[in-house]
Formats: C-alpha cells, sequence, structure tokens
C-alpha cells in the first residue's frame, strides 16, 4: 500500500504516489535550476511541465488511476536530464587537432594559406585581425602598429582602406579556414561551425538589424561590384563610430552641464562658466535676492528654472545613453514626465516673470539741481572718484580690456549699483549748474519714487575741481529697481571744463564741435559753444592721429647736408654737426662736444 | 555542430506548418535527430525569444492547451540563410572527404 498525493500539472489532476511525487519534484527542480531566469526558465518549465502532463495523461487511463514510480521514470528518461538538454559539452568529443592533419601536412597546410578580412573579429573591416591570423601573429599588435602610422599624415589609414578594398572577407567556413592555415576537413569544419552555431544569438540579433534594409542587402549580394559592398560597410562602421562619438558627446555634456547647473543653483559660491562683464563674487541666490520681492518667489523661480535648463540636460544624458545602449524606442513614462514636469517649469517660469514685472511697473525720476560754488577763473575740472565707497579702486591700468570693475556689489545693507553718466550742456544763465536725476522702478508710483528717493549718490567740489562717484548705493530692502543717475552738468558759454582720464567710466556721448568720441574728450579742456563744446588743447590732432601717430611722422625726418668741412646729420640716432674744428654729437646720451685735432 | 542542425530541422518543420512541440518532437525522433525531449524546449524558448518564432495556444481535447509555434519573418529569413550556410558546408564535406585518396 503506498500514499497518493493529488498534484496540479499544468492544470491537469493527476493522482501520484509518494515516491513518484518525489522523483517527479526532485527532477523539476534540477531542470530549473540549470537554467537562468534570463535564459526563459520560466517558460521553458511551464512547456516542459506541459508535455509532461501530456505523457501522464497518456499514462493513465480508465483502469490505472495513479502515476506510478515508473511512470516518472519514463518520463524523465524521454526528457531526458537537465545536463543533456545543451547539446555543447562534449558533443563532438575534444578532438586532438592532429588526428588527421598530420605534423607532416602542417606546412603543406601552412603554404595554402590564405590571407581574408576576419568578419568575427573585427574593429573596423577585420583587416588587421585578418592579418594578423595570416602571419600567425596577435592581431592587437597589428592594430597598434596601424594606429600609430596613422600619426604619419594618415599613411596608415590610407594604407588600411585600400587593404579594406583588397581583401577579400572570409565568407564561409571553409575560408575561416584556409585564413588559419587550418587543413579543411570534417574534423575542422565541424568545429568551425559549431563555433558559428554558439554564435547564432549573435548572428540573430545582426539580422534584426538588417532585416529591415532587406531589398537594400539583397542588391549588395547581387551586384557584382564589390566596391559598392565595401562602399556600404564603410559608411555603415563610421555611421557607427559617429553615433557613438555624438553619444559620448551628450553624455558628457549634459553631465558637465548638469552639475554647473546644480553648483550654482544650490551652490554657496559662484561658477562662472562665462564670464558676463564682472559680476563680481556672488552667487545666483545672491543676486535672486536683489531682484525677488520674497524668498519664497526666489525659490520658485530656482525650481522653475532648474526643471527648465535640467530636463533638457537630462534628455541629453538620456539620449546619449540611448544612443549607446540602443535602448528599446524611449520609454513613453519616461518622456511624459519629462515633458510634463518642463511645462511645470515653463508656467513656473512664467509665473514668477509675471510676478517680478510686477515689481517693475511703473518708472519714476526724481529730479535735483545742486548749486554749485562758481569758480573764479573760468574752469572747471571734473573727475571721478576711482575709489568707491568700499574703497575698492576702479583698476585703471586695465583700459585695454574695458574697464575691470565691478558692476554690483551688496552685503547684508546696502547695495552699489551703476550706472552713473553724467551730460554736459549749454547753461542758460552764466552760471554753472548741477542736475541729478535719479530712476528706479516699483510697484506703483509712491513705490518707485520712494525707491529713487533712497538713492544715496555724492559729488563733491574742492573749489574748483567736482568730485563724482562712479556708483550709488541703494538699501538693501529696496533691491535691485533698474536704479540709475543720470547727471546733467550745465556750462555757460565761453566757459571751460577739464576731463580728468577718469571722466570716461560716466561721460555719456557729449555733444562736440569736434565730433571727438568721449573715450578722447579726456585729458583734454573743451570750451562750451552756443550750444556744445569745443576743444581748445586738442590743435593738430586730426581725430585719428593720435599721439604715437605724429612720434612717428617726426621720426622720419632726416637731414645730411654737407658743404665743404660742415656737416649736419639728423636721423633717429640724434643730431650730428662739425666744422674743420669741433664735432656736436647730441643724442639720447646726452650732448658731447669734441674738438677736432 | 549538431544544435545548429536541429536548430536548421526546427526551423525547417515549422516552414511547412504551425506545429506544437510533441508534434516536432515525433518528427525529429523519426530521424534520430534528437535524443532527449527537454532539448527542444529549451531551443524553442531560445528562437522564440530571438524573434524566430511565435505561438498561439489551442485547447486540446485530450489534454493540456497546446503551444502552435510559427515561424516569424525572421526566422523565415534566417532560415534562408541557414539553409545557404547548410549547402556550404555539405560543398565543403564533399571537397574535404575526397581529397584524401
Amino acid at each position: 500500500m503506498k500514499k497518493t498525493l493529488t498534484i496540479n500539472l499544468s492544470g491537469i489532476i493527476f493522482h501520484i504516489d509518494e515516491d513518484a511525487y518525489e522523483m517527479l519534484g526532485n527532477y523539476l527542480n534540477a531542470i530549473r535550476k540549470s537554467f537562468s531566469a534570463s535564459e526563459g526558465r520560466d517558460e521553458i518549465m511551464t512547456d516542459i511541465e506541459s508535455r509532461i502532463a501530456e505523457m501522464m495523461q497518456e499514462k493513465v487511463g480508465q483502469a490505472k488511476q495513479v502515476v506510478t514510480i515508473a511512470d516518472v521514470e519514463q518520463v524523465i528518461n524521454t526528457m531526458g536530464k537537465p545536463e543533456e538538454f545543451g547539446t555543447e559539452p562534449g558533443e563532438l568529443g575534444s578532438e586532438p587537432p592532429g588526428d588527421l592533419g598530420t605534423s607532416s601536412t602542417d606546412s603543406s597546410a601552412k603554404s595554402r594559406r590564405r590571407i581574408f578580412r576576419d568578419p568575427d573579429d573585427k574593429i573596423l573591416g577585420g583587416v588587421c585581425s585578418g592579418i594578423g591570423a595570416y602571419v600567425d601573429f596577435d592581431p592587437i599588435w597589428i592594430r597598434l602598429v596601424f594606429a600609430l602610422t596613422f600619426f604619419f599624415f594618415g599613411s596608415g589609414f590610407l594604407f588600411y582602406l585600400i587593404l579594406w578594398m583588397v581583401i577579400p572577407k572570409a565568407k564561409t567556413s571553409a575560408d575561416k579556414l584556409e585564413m588559419r592555415g587550418e587543413p579543411v576537413n570534417i574534423d575542422n569544419i565541424g568545429r568551425t561551425i559549431n563555433e558559428e552555431a554558439q554564435n547564432l544569438r549573435k548572428k540573430v540579433n545582426q539580422l534584426k538589424n538588417e532585416i529591415g534594409s532587406k531589398e537594400y542587402k539583397e542588391k549588395i549580394n547581387h551586384t557584382t561590384n564589390r566596391l559598392v559592398g565595401f562602399l556600404a560597410e564603410l559608411f555603415g562602421t563610421f555611421f557607427r563610430m559617429f553615433g557613438r562619438i555624438i553619444a559620448y558627446l551628450l553624455i558628457v555634456t549634459g553631465i558637465f552641464l548638469l552639475v554647473f547647473l546644480l553648483a550654482s543653483l544650490f551652490g554657496v559660491y559662484p561658477v562662472h562658466l562665462l564670464e558676463l562683464g564682472n559680476l563680481g563674487h556672488y552667487s545666483i541666490r545672491d543676486f535672486g535676492n536683489l531682484i525677488f520681492g520674497t524668498p519664497q518667489l526666489m525659490n520658485l523661480a530656482l525650481l522653475g528654472g532648474s526643471l527648465l535648463l535640467g530636463i533638457p540636460i537630462l534628455m541629453m544624458i538620456y539620449g546619449g545613453f540611448r544612443i549607446l545602449f540602443n535602448f528599446q524606442p524611449s520609454n513613453k513614462l519616461l518622456n511624459l514626465t519629462f515633458k510634463l514636469l518642463w511645462v511645470t517649469g515653463l508656467l513656473i517660469c512664467i509665473y514668477v516673470g509675471l510676478m517680478v514685472s510686477r515689481d517693475f511697473k511703473v518708472k519714476v525720476k526724481t529730479e535735483k539741481s545742486i548749486v554749485l560754488y562758481q569758480p573764479k577763473s573760468n574752469i572747471l575740472y571734473l573727475k571721478v572718484n576711482t575709489k568707491d565707497r568700499s574703497g575698492k579702486f576702479l583698476e585703471e591700468d586695465n583700459d585695454e580690456t574695458g574697464s575691470e570693475y565691478d558692476l554690483i556689489r551688496f552685503d547684508e545693507k546696502s547695495i552699489t549699483l551703476t550706472p552713473v553718466t553724467l551730460n554736459i550742456v549749454p547753461s542758460e544763465t552764466d552760471s554753472f549748474g548741477l542736475i541729478l536725476t535719479g530712476t528706479a522702478r516699483g510697484e506703483g508710483q509712491k513705490d518707485a519714487m520712494n525707491k529713487a528717493k533712497r538713492i544715496k549718490y555724492s559729488v563733491r567740489q574742492f573749489d574748483s575741481l567736482i568730485e563724482f562717484d562712479y556708483s550709488f548705493v541703494v538699501q538693501s530692502s529696496d533691491k535691485w529697481r533698474g536704479q540709475k543717475i543720470q547727471l546733467t552738468l550745465e556750462v555757460p558759454p565761453n566757459k571751460i571744463v577739464w576731463l580728468d582720464e577718469s571722466m570716461k567710466y560716466i561721460l555719456n556721448d557729449i555733444k562736440n564741435s569736434s565730433n571727438t568720441t568721449d573715450e578722447e574728450m579726456v585729458n583734454r579742456r573743451w570750451m562750451m559753444g552756443s550750444s556744445e563744446l569745443s576743444c581748445i588743447d586738442c590743435r593738430g590732432l586730426d581725430r585719428d592721429d593720435t599721439d604715437d601717430h605724429r612720434y612717428l611722422k617726426h621720426r622720419r625726418h632726416r637731414v645730411h647736408s654737407r658743404s665743404g668741412n660742415d656737416v649736419v646729420k639728423i636721423n633717429s640716432d640724434g643730431i650730428d654737426m662739425e666744422d674743420s674744428e669741433d664735432v656736436v654729437k647730441i643724442s639720447k646720451e646726452g650732448i658731447r662736444i669734441r674738438e677736432k685735432k | 555542430m549538431r544544435k545548429g542542425v536541429l536548430e536548421f530541422c526546427i526551423l525547417s518543420i515549422l516552414s511547412q506548418g504551425d506545429h506544437y512541440p510533441s508534434e516536432i518532437i515525433g518528427k525529429l525522433k523519426d530521424s534520430k535527430l534528437i535524443v532527449v525531449e527537454g532539448t527542444l524546449y529549451l531551443l524553442l524558448t531560445r528562437l522564440k525569444n530571438d524573434g524566430l518564432l511565435s505561438y498561439r495556444w489551442e485547447e486540446s481535447t485530450s489534454g493540456p492547451p497546446r503551444k502552435y509555434y510559427r515561424l516569424t519573418l525572421l526566422g523565415e529569413q534566417f532560415l534562408k540563410e541557414l539553409g545557404a550556410t547548410w549547402k556550404e558546408l555539405m560543398n565543403a564535406v564533399e571537397k574535404a572527404t575526397k581529397k584524401p585518396n
């Protein structure tokens, strides 16, 4: 008497003896263990179980109702043990290589060796591995040589292309054997085919890619012109490499941009990717504080900005990986998420923009007349304080590279801002006057007016010298609201202003009779006419003729005259004069007088 | 080597019409190409995962539902290639076996 169990195999109920059950269970477990999940284990298991159910159903009939251990044994025998499934190991036995092709035929085998391109081991066209097989050498060294000769004017590359064109590809198994110089016999062909069978999956994948261009491929197969095939292969290879390069570029740039974005958004220190003027050493948050009315608004702006910029960067990286690893058509859910996030970012940015623009709605100007002490002489000297409030110098040495000063500077209490501009106009009275116009923007008339009034700016007068500040200061709480200072200096007719070099920082398109630019107006005196200034110490100075030019002109003057014993020579070395008694030489070293003997 | 041939045979059998595994086993057993049945299931799954085969379920009167396999377009294409390789192999074998005389 035996105990029986009831099992469900593929949806069919069987009564099975306990020992038979155990045997079947062990068998199924053994099969399960011999596959990995990636091979489709579950599917194979269901198929096998359903086949076993089928077989057992045949055995169990009306009379016999229980599956016995003998039945299970029979089933296992038909189905085979898991180690018998895989057909690779020990299939042909490990044939010793000298079985048929003996050592004596080895040399003759070698003489039959032919050169082919190896399609199974290739980087570009398989030329190097083919050569490697031909000369029995590791192809990596041959590749290295080709790579190095590439640097000799690309000669290696050209040579490679020619070889690629000339050497045929090893298409058949026999070709491959001949390529390696192995005798073409059954054993070897069997081995090659076996190797090929192992590459089956690879081949299938290739085929999948190629099936799209089936017609195209057939065309190549049928055409006798090998050049076409060669070119197609060449372009295919380059296209693939090009795609890879693009993919790497996308990934690297994307990651760089992402790091930059994160660092500048959340970092305490500023990150300068490109220098837009000299904005000093402040982070994005510092600047945000200047513009956004509330910290909440700023955080919202940062969020919106990161989404708006970050999403495309993320997609760029993702795209790069997709090209590189040949992902399936992009994930719909991911795409949708990206799109939604980006649109959210855009909406946030629009909202923040609207909120901020509200703070800039109204523009108000306030005007203030400053009474100037009238100098006794008719001349007023103008200069800019090159030392601003924080004691920092405007660096005047860096004229060529543009003025190197901070456009903006701030601390917890105050913000130092530019621009300050100065215009010079004729005065309607006979005294000098200065009008100071402050501009600011705000939510409303009153708000803007208050902000304009709170701008702190100072001009100092020392007798006939007027010193302007280069920048002005506003309170931190006022934020940056487009504040600026415009100065208007009124000069009565026939009175003179002298412009110091430093004035170039604030002069703003001054009207003058010679149409001299602001930069060239400095270091000169200008007299007010009826409507505009004209220069009074620019004599002999064409607008294009700078000091250097004039100097060079003079250097070209050369004199060499001689009459009897008297000689006068003037050239770049200096002046030489001599008569019958003395020689006088004037040069950089000084004056030398010498008596002739 | 036999595995490649087995795959070739399976694809060839399926190219003549849809079959379920037991039928394929029967045909292969007739030609003594298969020793144990488990091999077939492994191969079928592999070929299906490679996209060479597809299947449909069909109810059976005498047991569990059966999986009927058929060739996909890709499978047909691949079969053609395998056929070409096979011919080539036969030629090569012929050439090689003729030589030593």
